[in-house]
């Protein structure tokens, strides 16, 4: 596949002495259903010149109320922004791999789950989606 | 409309296919991302194909599989999204779709693999079913 799209080949290469500015995602996030689904409570934090780690506890029965920590890719709205407001991170829960997109709109942190089944437990594969508020 | 179908991945439960394998079209028609998406199933696996835009004649991205299929929730069967993936050597772009309410909402996560320190990024597109 050679083809690339025209967003592509627009992009201005970025400073690279200036990584992407995560403030817009750091913090602790608290889903705004006070019975959640999956997710009740997101930790993102940029330790030094670390990658963006991201800790969830979870709210679903059968799997780890804590899923550990794991890197998040931080994204750009677009190629020539230098602040962070969308990221990737995935995370293996033991026969269970749940992929995680988030992005912050107006102070809310929307996240999007892909959690896909890989033993034969009684579960489908599910999408989600779940809303966050940022606490102190 | 779209085939009927299932699809099963590494250990999942079959997930009926009909809701996702359709034609779709950018609801936006000066798109600078991605014009449509054409999602087919060939024998039990899916697959997708992207034509990007490219100043008015859309670019082919070509086909690729579909990684796995996800249903609305954990215990429905029907499959309402998706997750695939674009290697284009110096960059890879990861795409994540779901269908709510008759629209796929499809974000891309573009992150640039050549070592030029270009800022990796995002967007979020939305697309109709095309009539067939």
């Amino acid at each position: 596949m050679k083809h690339v799209a025209l967003e592509q080949m627009q992009e201005r290469p970025a400073d690279p002495r200036a990584p992407l500015d995560p403030a817009a995602l750091t913090g602790n996030w608290v889903n705004t259903n006070s019975s959640p689904s999956l997710i009740r409570h997101i930790q993102l934090h940029h330790p030094g010149q670390d990658p963006l780690v991201m800790r969830v506890i979870g709210a679903e029965p059968g799997l780890p109320e804590d899923w550990g920590a794991t890197d998040a890719q931080p994204f750009a709205e677009n190629a020539a922004s230098g602040l962070a407001s969308a990221f990737s991170a995935s995370f293996d829960l033991g026969g269970i791999e749940s992929l995680l997109q988030g992005y912050v709109v107006k102070g809310v942190l929307v996240v999007v789950s892909f959690t896909r089944v890989k033993d034969d437990r009684e579960r489908s594969s599910s999408f989600g989606k779940e809303f966050f508020y940022r606490v102190p | 409309m779209g085939l009927m179908g299932t699809q099963k991945t590494m250990g999942a439960r079959e997930l009926e296919t009909s809701t996702v394998v359709r034609s779709w079209t950018n609801t936006n028609p000066y798109s600078q991302g991605i014009v449509s998406v054409q999602l087919r199933s060939v024998g039990a696996m899916l697959r997708v194909t992207i034509q990007g835009a490219a100043g008015g004649s859309p670019i082919n991205w070509g086909e690729v599989a579909v990684e796995a299929l996800y249903a609305e929730n954990a215990t429905s069967k029907r499959g309402t999204a998706f997750v695939a993936r674009y290697n284009f050597g110096f960059l890879e772009t990861l795409l994540e779709g779901n269908v709510n309410s008759g629209l796929l909402v499809l974000a891309a996560f573009h992150t640039f693999r050549d070592g030029s320190r270009r800022v990796n990024y995002f967007s979020r597109e939305f697309f109709r079913e095309v009539a067939q």
